[in-house]
């Protein structure tokens, strides 16, 4: 027998209370991982998806947003703008002065089915129809080195992405590329055949795994996309790569200028609203920090005290029997540990499986667990029942050992 | 071995206050065995908690072993409790949610007992007080008399030299009674414990060597 014995046994006596106890604990730990967890795995979605697109600067309808963007719902028509914008940056680009744009990439996304399967179909530009447009005077797809160095510092991007993200050079009508996952999924492999909006199309490539979007969509010609989604010459964004002394020196202005209708925005502004929204939900884990403090606290204090309380003439029995007030004090905080670590494991655990299964639901992004905010989790829950338990451990320490022949 | 000079106990209660003890001088010798009558509410349980030093007398002084008790700190009063005095409790203040083998061996880490050894020496003690067959049972599971031989093993634990016990028979019936004055003479008797006993029962006080009174706190030798 020691003096943990003696708490862990008396804690199983009385389940009624330690279950309240326990669940106001584990309650404000699990709301307060939950949210710590969707919006870490947010910021971490936020920089792959930046890193992953490569492009600094988008051109998108007036309407639309960046997450209109990325979930590929795109199927209205008030979400596309003119594939001519693409003619009127090229032109500009000698005769406006329009420089430092080093690559463009138009694109349209439209939804599909592959064998029954929901997926999204985009259409790029290969690079010899670049060539083919009247007014391109090479360029365009040469990265100055004096800007390459300076672009990598905004988004760091790994070498396989890189490779990816160099632009295809041809592309013919039936010809496509697939992302990683969903060449997995459907089993297609370079030289595969598959039908897509009642096209037949040729794999030439398995993308590399980005960990992005991309990873589950095809890839066509853009026209060859066009035609299938009767839409006509139209396209969802520009993505385009901009030396970022150009940017600093008003190229977005000057595409603004150039095309009135459309939205121009650098990644910068796109990482900004995302981070925003981040910020929030950072924000919000205080709030839910403060509310665990108090509500966590003062239910863990109201245990203990009720628990010094009821068991007065006990404390009084085993100081009449010669135990000192540093014993007693530590069988409480003793108790105050098992409850807090109780309360911080569980609430982990389900402020983790919260996260995991609601993160996509409200922030539309994958969510993993953070073990490191698990441990963060019951640390803090420690914390919380140690610090909560100090008062009412003094107070049981405090006990006349005489109260041990009061009837009660 | 015990000594009380001049020990007076006031209990201060909100509206008036009550007389504990009312100038006590008496000396309890090295291996007596004192039977300690009187009314109720006269004083007897102040009298024994102030002599196993779990209450601080409003004036006075006591002894144990040629110590000043309350002068002591803190933590030398539960070193004294533990290693010197063995109280039995008027209600036995067994731990409800102990067994009869886990609330000896209570007592037994409380003196820094390894487990393997509380384990060990709980069980002799239970043995010797005829509980062996019920060392797993909790308190509520057993019967009065039997929790009373939990709580004299307790007692037992750490050899205390002098023991202390507030009505010992008082929620027995006659048989378990004598059989636990039996169990007190022999302990007086044999390994010379020291023992002051309240009692109410005349058959129980004629075992001790001496038969003190208490009234309204004043206590004196009734022989
Ligand atoms: N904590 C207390 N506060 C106030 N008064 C008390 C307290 N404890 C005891 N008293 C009073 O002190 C007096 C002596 O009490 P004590 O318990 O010593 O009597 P007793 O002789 O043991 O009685 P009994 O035979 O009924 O056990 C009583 O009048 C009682 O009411
Ligand atoms: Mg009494």
């Amino acid at each position: 027998m020691t003096l943990y014995t003696i708490a862990l046994l008396e804690l199983s006596e009385r389940r009624h209370q330690l279950t309240t106890s326990l669940l106001a604990v584990t309650l404000g730990i699990a709301a307060i991982v939950s949210v710590q967890t969707i919006a870490m795995r947010s910021a971490i979605e936020v920089a792959h998806q930046v890193d992953a697109l490569g492009a600094n600067i988008m051109i998108l309808p007036k309407s639309a947003t960046i997450d209109d963007y990325y979930k590929a719902d795109l199927s209205t028509d008030q979400f596309t703008i003119p594939e001519a914008y693409v003619d009127k940056i090229l032109f500009a680009k000698d005769e406006a002065g329009l420089e430092g744009v080093d690559n463009l990439s138009p694109k349209l996304s439209v939804p599909m089915e592959i064998e029954g399967r929901k997926f999204t179909l985009t259409g790029i530009l290969p690079k010899n129809e670049f060539m083919a447009k009247a007014a391109w005077s090479g360029g365009v797809f040469d990265t100055p080195t004096a800007c390459a160095s300076d672009r990598k510092s905004i988004v760091e991007f790994n070498v396989a992405e890189r490779l990816r993200r160099k632009p295809i050079d041809t592309l013919a009508p039936d010809q496509c590329l697939v992302g990683a996952e969903l060449g997995e999924m459907m089993k297609l492999s370079k030289g595969s055949k598959t039908t897509m909006l009642g096209k037949a199309f040729t794999v030439i490539e398995v993308l590399p795994k980005t960990g992005t979007v991309d990873d589950g969509r095809v890839f066509a010609h853009l026209h060859t996309v066009q035609e299938l989604s009767k839409k006509g010459r139209v396209i969802n964004a520009i993505e385009i790569v901009g030396c970022c002394n150009a940017i600093a020196g008003g190229l977005v202005d000057k595409l603004n200028k150039l095309l009135p209708d459309a939205k121009v925005v650098t990644i910068s502004q796109i990482v900004a609203t995302q981070r925003t929204t981040n910020q929030l939900m950072h924000n919000l884990t205080y709030v839910f920090l403060i509310v665990i403090i108090l509500v966590g606290g003062a239910s863990i204090a109201n245990y203990m005290y009720a628990n010094v309380y009821e068991r007065r003439r006990e404390i009084g029995t085993l100081m009449a029997l010669g135990a000192k007030a540093s014993l007693i004090s530590k069988l409480f905080l003793f108790k105050a540990l098992v409850l807090g670590l109780g309360g911080g494991i569980l609430g982990s655990l389900v402020g983790t499986a919260m996260a995991v299964i609601l993160g996509p639901k409200i922030a539309h992004i994958p969510v993993m667990p953070i073990p490191k905010l698990m441990v963060l989790g019951i640390l803090l829950s420690l914390v919380i029942s140690l610090l909560a338990s100090l008062f009412p451990a003094r107070r049981a320490a405090k006990t006349d050992p005489c109260v041990a022949i009061q009837e009660i | 071995m015990l000594r009380f000079e001049q020990v007076n106990k006031i209990y201060k209660t909100r509206r008036d206050k009550v007389t504990g003890l009312n100038n006590v001088n008496i000396h309890i010798a090295q291996g007596d065995f004192a039977a300690l009558v009187g009314p109720s509410g006269s004083g007897k349980t102040t009298f024994l908690v102030t002599a196993g030093a779990m209450m601080r007398p409003t004036s006075g002084k006591v002894y144990l072993g040629g110590r000043d008790v309350f002068a002591m700190k803190p933590n030398e009063l539960a070193e004294l409790r533990l290693r010197s005095i063995g109280f039995i409790f008027q209600t036995f203040n067994l731990i409800t949610y102990l067994t009869a083998r886990q609330n000896v061996m209570a007592a037994l880490m409380l003196a820094g007992k390894s487990p393997a050894e509380q384990e060990d020496a709980a069980d002799k003690l239970l043995q010797k007080v005829g509980l062996a067959d019920r060392a797993d049972h909790k308190p509520f599971e057993l019967s009065v008399g039997q929790q009373q031989r939990v709580a004299l093993a307790r007692m037992l634990a750490n050899d205390p030299p002098l023991i202390l016990a507030d009505e010992p028979t008082g929620n027995l019936d006659p048989q378990t009674s004598a059989d636990v004055m039996d169990f007190l003479t022999a302990l007086n008797k044999e390994q010379g414990k020291t023992i002051v006993m309240v009692t109410h029962s005349m058959e129980a006080a004629k075992r001790a060597k001496r038969i003190i009174t208490c009234n309204n706190g004043i206590i004196e030798e009734a022989r």
